[in-house]
């Protein structure tokens, strides 16, 4: 099967999220999905751009809707694409369902894409990884499919904010399962923790530091109180952000314990036992193995 | 009119801009005015401790009236775009969109801090993404840093250095295809105060 992807600007073989797109690309051919590339797309303009022009905020991500349609040819009824980052997915939704919902702002950006020789029907449905891999994949066919079982793993799922709102469209909003479900049918354990869905601040870490650090030092107690070895994101601004800045907050905490933090889709793909090459594990900052060999040590001990 | 209705006490005439409620209500299609200044937003709001006014005092000051207090606060900025508070509220009101429009508002009349680092990303960045098509890490914070304190950021050097040897920072920017076809889009023939033409180029 093929599947119209829209990369966003992280998650491209040239963004800081590539290590997201080399596992994603691996990880679901591993289920016969193959990526095809959106061609010619443009920054969906984040939760930044509707600060700055409220037209553009919507006719930057309908542009990729209406090319969406555009690659999938004529007449297609239900084009299914996946965006990868919680922004893009947010984002992409959001303009999706102002066209969908007839508003006047919806409908006024329609022209403006129309006068620029562009249309978007409403066919197009935007998918988060996530949401295929928990639920149209299923955790019994990823089970199957385990071949080095992540037993001893103590794993925090985060979702994070823009997954799961401002609506969540495949999970609880206050209590997401998904990614938990995924986790735990690769062998590993999941924490039962409360950070899950707070924000860790990765917008405000370039420019308003002290707030990001704080968000994000947050999210770190909860995952340690917890017991975790690792915490498993679904966006590449999560990631970024929960890696980078470990190094500044063990400046005012020397005993933080170095926690990695990788792609759900990059445990998947150690789980099936795919190379780590093929799924960006050395473009970590903090390595994944040391936590999984321990992890499977206390495992063997046990037995 | 409940003026007095938020902590911040009576704001004066002079200072408030009652046409914002309308535009705001219209652009958000909600009645900013059914605000029940319970604070289950500011509860749930991950940096209301940081702002200088509260998501519950940003809305009732709003709905007051726009006030140069409200267009110069850091706490519109600080904002971290979470939609946490706009999923609590009981009354449905959009309060994530209230601040985006609040800092639309901010950037077209110039009035947010000087020097202040989110404001001068915010431009930045839909600069660069509006002329380009595509966003660039090190382009955008090139341009912010530039305007902001340039030297207060010599410490990112280390980081940039470790993710460049990691595969991780391109430093040649992308862009969509047609970067003038791009740009006639998303600008318009209107002209945008969106710092477009400024940067990105
Ligand atoms: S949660 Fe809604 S109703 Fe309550 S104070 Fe905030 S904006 Fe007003
Ligand atoms: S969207 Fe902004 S104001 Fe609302 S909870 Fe998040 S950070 Fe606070």
């Amino acid at each position: 099967m093929r599947l119209l992807n829209f990369p966003g600007c992280c998650c491209t073989m040239k963004g800081s999220g590539k290590a997201y797109a080399e596992s994603l690309q691996s990880v679901l051919k591993a289920f016969d999905v193959e990526m095809e590339a959106l061609e010619d797309w443009n920054c969906c303009g984040a939760t930044i751009c509707s600060s700055v022009d409220l037209e553009a905020s919507l006719t930057m991500p309908l542009r990729n809707l209406a090319l969406a349609e555009q690659q999938s040819g004529a007449g297609a009824a239900r084009v299914e694409m996946m965006a990868p980052c919680s922004a893009c997915f947010m984002v992409l939704n959001q303009a999706g369902d102002e066209v969908a919902k007839r508003t006047p702002r919806g409908i006024s950006a329609l022209k403006t894409l129309e006068s620029n020789a562009l249309t978007y029907a409403g066919n197009v449905k935007v998918r988060h990884p996530l949401d295929l891999l928990a639920n149209d994949i299923g955790a019994r066919e990823i089970a199957a499919k385990v071949v080095r079982p992540l037993h001893g793993l103590k794993a925090a799922c985060y979702y994070g904010c823009l997954l799961v709102r401002p609506t969540a469209p495949f999970d609880d909003a206050n209590r997401p399962t998904s990614m938990d479900r995924v986790v735990r049918a690769l062998g590993a354990e999941t924490v039962d923790w409360d950070a899950n869905t707070r924000c860790c601040g990765g917008s405000l870490m370039a420019t308003a530091e002290e707030v990001g650090l704080a968000l994000s030092g947050e999210v770190f107690a909860s995952a340690v109180q917890a017991g975790t070895d690792v915490i498993v994101t679904a966006c590449p601004i999560c990631e970024y952000n929960l890696e980078c800045s470990q190094r500044k907050l063990r400046e005012s905490r020397p005993g933080l314990k170095e926690m990695p933090a990788v792609y759900f889709s990059q445990l998947i793909g150690v789980a099936l036992g795919i190379p780590g090459a093929e799924l960006g594990l050395r473009r970590l900052l903090i390595p994944l193995e040391p936590a999984l060999e321990s992890a499977a040590l206390k495992e063997h001990a046990h037995v | 009119m409940p003026t007095a209705s938020t902590d911040e006490g009576h704001i004066a005439s002079s200072e408030s801009d009652l046409s914002f409620v309308s535009k705001i209500e219209n652009e958000e299609g909600s009645a900013l005015r059914a605000c029940l200044q319970c604070g289950a937003c500011s509860s749930v709001c991950p940096v209301s401790g940081f702002m200088d006014y509260t998501p519950r005092q940003i809305v009732g000051m709003a709905r007051s009236g726009l006030s140069e207090r409200l267009l110069k606060s850091k706490a519109i900025w600080y904002c971290a775009s979470c939609y946490a508070c706009t999923e609590v509220c009981p009354k449905k009101i959009p309060i994530t969109e209230i601040i985006h429009a609040l800092r639309r508002e901010t950037i077209a009349r110039k009035t947010y801090p000087k020097r202040f680092a989110p404001p001068l990303l915010t431009r930045s960045f839909h600069g660069v993404t509006a002329s380009r098509g595509r966003s660039n890490d090190g382009l955008v914070m090139l341009h912010t840093y530039l305007r902001e304190k340039p030297l207060k950021h010599l410490g990112m050097i280390r980081i940039a250095g470790k993710l460049w040897l990691k595969g991780r920072l391109e430093l040649l920017p992308d862009a969509v295809k047609n970067r003038a076809d791009f740009s006639r889009l998303v600008n318009g023939s209107t002209e945008r105060v969106d710092g477009a033409k400024e940067v990105g180029s």
